[in-house]
């Protein structure tokens, strides 16, 4: 090592311009990583709602579904003005690359059909071919409105105070975004003072994520100057403002580099990991730049070295006594996150390696960069003149966790017992619920158009039932149809769902019309040739098409669509599981119901992203735990390393519990990367302690000295990171940077403390053989 | 009366020009008239199976029994057609009455319900029988209706074709036939149309259509009919195959066949 540090400094100059270069070569790959939400790469593909909604989107082409609601100031939507701004976003949508134009609905949508009966007659036309001009045709609309309800909460509002144009779009390059900026000229075309024009649908609330998230193109920077400034108020030098802020930076660069050059995708879920990954480099840096003071301070007092010559000789030693300790934790931690890649969810995967690598990065950049720069610059002051403005509070604050530690050990277990039941009683309190719409402020304006939309229609959100049978023409049997219709009547009755939709609907209406148009015939005929007999007049007398999204051309599967109020994911499980229970043996035997839609999706992307996050914490602390115990060869060393760990993501999850943030996906990340924290401060603090006692300090003094020099420096990059992370406090409208802001920030300072209470606190009380073995 | 005037001018000067061209081949809108009349049977009886294919491959598959007759103008045709599988739609009967000036007429009796019901005219657009023909494919659209032009001559399937390219007079005719253009090779020996295109009424592609196997049904008249017609719907890649078997021609099949009363009857 000693050898090493020596070639290093020797070798200064090409090892920064080496440095520099390989920075300047992930920057250029950098360019390769856009943030984008590509469900296919997050979701569960496994999961059953997840394999029944792919199988919906392959054979009835349902995707991503936008709502436009166009509502008159005055009056029902029975006015051509109205009815022409219809027409128009219906046309020019149906022109608009994306658009899966067999399946959108509107009143000019062409296979939107008017069922009609007479005594002796049936017709089958499209609803409003041509726009209406005068009194007579509105008429004739509205009437033909009414006596087709399968239209009413779907195309136009039960109060014909609002239509609808439903589209559905197909997965683009250009994400979510590219879907709503399609959307919006033509609505925008279509606003003036006589209408209001509400735009809806989970895309809507997508893109909004992955608007928002871009914020941390400027939030990240900003976050890195209050880590600097803290730092800065810290070692009042500018060597402690610049040489951790440029680790973590490039480290982060490096990360996103590799990322880039390795094609690995960066979805929206990892837009906070280069935080994570700031947070653990810059606790690398802090350390080391601490103990480099120390050791320049004691070379200068101790020995007759010139200024010069005691700061190449503090990189040294500095280096040799915190490099394998840095070493130690950063590959226990890097190996921890490699190992997320045995999870399904690929954002799991990326996270896991982007921090990996970030991590790794910093390590080569503190035995590298950091050295030979900090050999490059001013030896810093011999004594400084006055303390740094942070020291006095940092210093009184470890002066009060030695006393806790060394004469209150017995209130302070007291004391986190207490905190430990109080976050355990909160985790009870924790609610798992994934909604989009809770993302964000309530009084943001597509807030309000989605809750108008909400209000006015049967809802901007999908359920799909799936109902599968045996074989070909299943559909056709009454008892399926049946079973079906009491699958839509059970749906309808539950809170949140507005609509359903189903081939059952065009059954009924054609029974009516072809019998008289005779309320009374409203119903499932039942005679199975019947059905087929209706299902052949209609495609002689529509389109081969019109059915496509309802029902699959061998009638062996067909589709009910449930327009729900709510994204709520747990609001859709509650309902899913009511559903199950009311369906039981209602089908047929060999008729199957299958659960998918964006709801029901987004609730197992939940499930599965919470479990999995929880399953993530869970491994990572395995693997620490496992290296730990390895490195310091005591099972019980790996148990300590753990604490600080295990108190912040309890109390992470407490905290979730008592506030009312609910367990979501990206609550979930948070609490994800409290864990990466954690581990670290533990070991800098172990390996001090042990180091102390080998040099014959007595224990108490020993635990005095480590508190004051690693464990400041653990204090110094938690509040500088907490603080940091405070900056996300300032997104506005955008719950996800908030709870990160807090949720994060509680975590480093809790594992701060957690580590520098319960670490030497433990030691003292159980004076473990791995600690005192080299005092012996 | 000056525009009757002008408007019989222009009459006689197309007349003319149409004659002079003839010198070499038939003026193109002699081409499209011999075309619409080359099918006009004085009646036929045949069986037909409509393959329907979505884009995915799946088939539905109707056998079908079908009869025409022409009526006293030599163009409105009666069409009956009824199917005989599969069993679940057996006995279930179509019957179209065209009227070249005025709404066709069509009825549908459905076997399950035993009742006759009286549809209402249908746009030429609208598909026959859930095919991916139109009605108007399958009538024929009327020549004047149409502005043509002969924009060339290639062989297909062996043989020497027409390329006419079509556009509707007005918006109306536009709107009603769903085509903003047609396109046709038209054999120039027999004047049977052998591949015909068509764009929707947003100038898009929509829909080619294939015909073949033609045969000489009524050497007398001059009668031609393809015994197997294929068209795929280019926007939904749906396709529809028609194969004709058993296709007699002059078969004096009687008026009673084409009522509401006889669609009743079990074959």
């Amino acid at each position: 090592m000693e050898a090493y540090l020596q070639w290093l400094l020797r070798r200064r100059w090409p090892v920064i311009v080496g440095v520099l270069l390989i920075t300047v070569l992930a920057l250029s790959q950098a360019r390769y990583l856009k943030i984008i939400i590509d469900p296919n790469t997050m979701l569960p593909q496994s999961h059953p709602y997840v394999a029944t909604n792919n199988q919906v989107e392959r054979i009835f082409g349902s995707k991503n579904l936008l709502v436009i609601g166009v509502a008159p100031k005055q009056g029902d939507i029975f006015q051509p003005a109205v009815l022409a701004k219809i027409q128009r976003i219906s046309g020019e949508l149906l022109r608009a690359p994306g658009v899966i134009k067999d399946n959108l609905l509107s009143l000019s949508a062409r296979r939107v059909k008017n069922i009609s009966g007479s005594t002796d007659g049936f017709d089958v036309q499209p609803l409003m071919a041509k726009l209406p001009q005068n009194e007579a045709q509105l008429t004739a609309l509205r009437q033909a409105l009414q006596n087709n309800p399968l239209y009413l909460d779907s195309i136009v509002a039960n109060d014909l105070r609002t239509a609808a144009v439903i589209a559905e779009f197909r997965d683009g390059p250009g994400g979510y975004r590219a879907m709503v900026d399609q959307v919006a000229p033509i609505i925008d075309r279509e606003r003036d003072d006589s209408v209001d024009i509400y735009l809806g649908g989970m895309p809507v609330f997508l893109s909004r994520i992955e608007i928002y998230s871009e914020r941390m193109g400027y939030l990240l920077p900003a976050a890195l100057v209050v880590v600097g400034l803290v730092l800065y108020g810290a070692f009042a030098s500018k060597q402690g403002l610049i040489l951790p802020l440029t680790t973590a930076g490039l480290a982060v660069v490096w990360g996103v580099g590799v990322m880039g050059a390795s094609g690995i995708p960066m979805d929206v879920f990892n837009a906070s990991t280069p935080i994570l990954i700031l947070a653990v480099a810059s606790g690398h840096a802090v350390q080391l730049l601490k103990r480099f003071y120390e050791e320049y301070h004691r070379l200068r007092r101790q020995s007759e070295m010139t200024p010069t010559q005691a700061n190449r000789q503090a990189v040294i030693d500095s280096l040799l006594q915190v490099g394998p300790v840095m070493i130690t934790a950063g590959v226990i931690a890097a190996l921890g996150f490699f190992s997320l890649v045995v999870f399904e969810i690929s954002t799991v995967k990326t996270f896991g390696i982007f921090t990996g690598v970030g991590i790794l990065a910093a390590l080569i950049l503190e035995l590298t960069f950091t050295p030979a720069i900090r050999s490059l610059l001013a030896p810093p002051p011999d004594l400084p003149v006055q303390s740094p403005a942070g020291w006095h509070l940092a210093d009184r604050s470890i002066a009060a966790i030695g006393d806790w530690v060394v004469l209150k050990r017995g209130r302070l277990y007291g004391a986190v017992l207490g905190l430990m039941l109080l976050a355990g009683a909160g985790i009870g309190r924790v609610e798992i619920d994934n909604s989009l719409k809770s993302f964000f402020f309530d009084g943001l304006p597509f807030q309000q158009d989605d809750r108008a939309l909400n209000a006015r229609l049967g809802g901007t959100n999908t359920l799909y039932a799936l109902i599968e049978g045996a074989q070909d023409d299943a559909i056709k049997d009454p008892q399926t149809l049946q079973a079906m219709e009491a699958v839509q009547r059970f749906l309808e009755s539950r809170p949140q769902v507005g609509k359903t939709l189903s081939i059952v609907d065009f059954i009924k209406r054609m029974n009516q019309a072809m019998n008289g148009d005779d309320k009374a015939f409203f119903s499932i005929p039942a005679s199975r040739e019947l059905v087929s007999q209706y299902l052949l007049l209609y495609s002689m007398a529509g389109e081969p098409g019109d059915f496509d999204s309802y029902v699959d051309y061998g009638y062996r599967r067909a589709n009910i669509t449930a327009f729900l109020k709510t994204d709520s994911s747990a609001y859709v499980e509650q309902l899913i599981a009511e559903l199950q229970a009311f369906v039981a043996d209602r089908f047929p035997p060999g008729v199957q119901l299958r659960i998918g839609g964006n709801v029901p999706q987004s609730a197992a992307l939940n499930q599965t992203m919470v479990h999995g996050k929880l399953l993530n914490i869970a491994q990572i602390g395995a693997v620490v735990w496992a290296i730990s115990a390895l490195v310091f060869r005591s099972l019980l060393a790996g148990l300590l390393v753990l604490v600080p760990l295990v108190v912040a993501v309890l109390v992470n999850f407490g905290l979730m519990g008592w506030s009312g943030i609910l367990l979501n996906i990206p609550t979930s990340l948070t609490s994800a990367i409290a864990v990466g924290i954690g581990a670290d401060y533990a070991i800098y603090l172990i390996f001090r302690l042990r180091e102390e006692l080998g040099n014959g300090h007595d224990p108490v003094d020993a635990v005095r000295k480590i508190l004051a020099s690693a464990g400041k420096a653990v204090l110094f990059v938690a509040s500088a990171v907490a603080a940091g992370y405070g900056v996300l406090l300032f997104s506005y409208g955008f719950y996800i940077h908030i709870w990160m802001a807090i949720l994060i920030g509680v975590a480093m300072l809790v594992s701060a403390f957690a580590a520098l209470m319960l670490i030497p606190a433990l030691i003292l009380s159980f004076r473990p053989r791995f600690i005192f073995r080299s005092v012996q | 009366m000056s525009f009757g005037f002008t408007k019989g001018l222009l009459v006689c000067g197309w007349l003319v020009a149409g004659s002079v061209a003839a010198a070499e081949q038939p003026a193109v809108e002699q081409i499209m008239q011999n075309n619409f009349m080359v099918n006009k049977v004085v009646d036929s009886v045949s069986d037909a199976t409509f393959t329907l294919i979505n884009k995915d491959g799946q088939e539905r598959v109707r056998q079908t029994f079908g009869t025409t007759k022409l009526l006293a103008n030599g163009i409105d045709n009666m069409r009956m057609t009824r199917f005989l599988s599969p069993s679940d739609i057996k006995g279930t009967v179509s019957l179209l009455i065209e009227h070249a000036d005025q709404d066709d007429d069509i009825w549908i009796y459905l076997p399950a319900l035993k009742k006759v019901r009286r549809m209402a005219a249908s746009d030429k657009k609208d598909s026959f029988v859930g095919t991916d023909f139109s009605y108007g494919d399958v009538i024929g659209h009327k020549v004047n209706e149409w502005k043509h032009q002969l924009i060339g001559e290639e062989t297909l399937d062996g043989s020497p074709c027409f390329v006419v390219e079509s556009l509707p007079n007005n918006d109306d005719i536009r709107d009603s036939s769903g085509y903003a253009k047609r396109k046709a090779w038209i054999r120039k020996d027999n004047f049977v149309t052998v591949k015909a295109e068509f764009w929707d009424e947003a100038g898009q592609p929509l829909k080619v259509s294939r015909f073949f196997d033609i045969r000489q049904v009524d050497a007398e008249r001059q009668r031609w009919q393809a015994m197997r017609l294929e068209s795929e719907n280019q926007q939904t890649r749906h396709r529809t195959v028609i194969q004709f078997e058993n296709f007699k021609v002059n078969q004096q099949v009687k008026e009673d066949f084409f009522t509401t009363r006889y669609m009743e009857k079990e074959q």
